[in-house]
């Protein structure tokens, strides 16, 4: 029983929801205490033309609509190991977590801020 | 014994049948990181008009041709009922974000952004989204 709750308790944790990430500071309304500058960003950075910001972007939004995809065939897997797992305790350990995928979406968010704060500061057409 | 299994089965058939999602939104000051679950951020009422949920912009981009003003952050989470009932979608959280930024009066929702669907302490398919509900100004 112990063993059983153990497992259980394990693959619910493993199959969390990851949460929205945080949303960046203001910049862009007109009472905007937050000033974009220079050094906000590296120098790589400040070296991007508008159509590289854009070009990036698109990269970076096909790479999460990749990932989105592995997690969500993942979750597939996992709702069929907890339907079993409810029945037969072992397939739930057959359920997958995607902490890698997870990690590099929110790390995909964090680098779309930066150009999307990029573009303010460069004052790109979007 | 399997009379109350399948009684278990056709309730729970029943139950998936009457409400696929839940949703709940709560709209607090643009840009405030939550530190703790004791330190939760500061609840945004508005004054404005709604605004017809219809007309709202919802965008993942900053808008950066019109100037605009700040209402709040909005946090939008949509969550599964039952087990049988399908993962909720982004189209789900944008159709929660819209009708909170109509009550808000606002004109767009910029800056979306979206979790992944897993279980979450009260079920087993949830997922969550913000963006920040902005109205333009002359």
């Amino acid at each position: 029983m112990r063993y059983a709750l153990l497992v259980a308790g394990a693959v619910l944790l493993s199959a969390c929801a990851r949460s929205a990430p945080d949303l960046p500071p203001d910049y862009g309304s007109v009472s905007s205490q937050a000033k974009l500058s220079a050094d906000q960003f590296t120098a790589e950075d400040l070296r991007l033309t508008c159509k590289g910001i854009s070009a990036e972007r698109e990269t970076i939004t096909a790479e999460a609509g990749r990932l989105t995809g592995v997690i969500k065939g993942n979750r597939q897997h996992n709702q069929v190991a907890g339907y079993l797992g409810g029945l037969f305790l072992f397939p739930l350990i057959a359920a997958k977590e995607n902490p890698d995928e997870k990690r590099r979406l929110d790390a995909i968010q964090g680098r779309w801020d930066t150009l999307i704060a990029l573009q303010r500061f460069k004052t790109c057409s979007t | 014994m399997f009379n109350k299994y399948a009684l278990l089965v056709v309730g729970c058939m029943v139950l998936s049948a009457c409400a696929a999602t839940r949703s709940s939104s709560t709209v607090t000051e643009p840009g405030v990181k939550q530190e703790s679950t004791l330190d939760l951020p500061k609840e945004v009422t508005s004054d404005r008009p709604e605004t017809d949920p219809a007309k709202i912009i919802l965008t993942k981009d900053d808008i950066t041709d019109r100037k605009y003003e700040i209402i709040g952050d909005i946090k939008a989470t949509v969550s599964k009922t039952t087990i049988f009932n399908s993962d909720p979608t982004p189209e789900k959280v944008d159709e929660e974000l819209r009708e909170e930024a109509a009550e808000l009066g606002a004109d767009a929702v910029i800056l979306i952004r979206y979790g992944t669907v897993g279980v979450s302490v009260f079920s087993w398919g949830s997922l969550s989204g913000q963006g920040r509900a902005i109205y333009f100004v002359q």
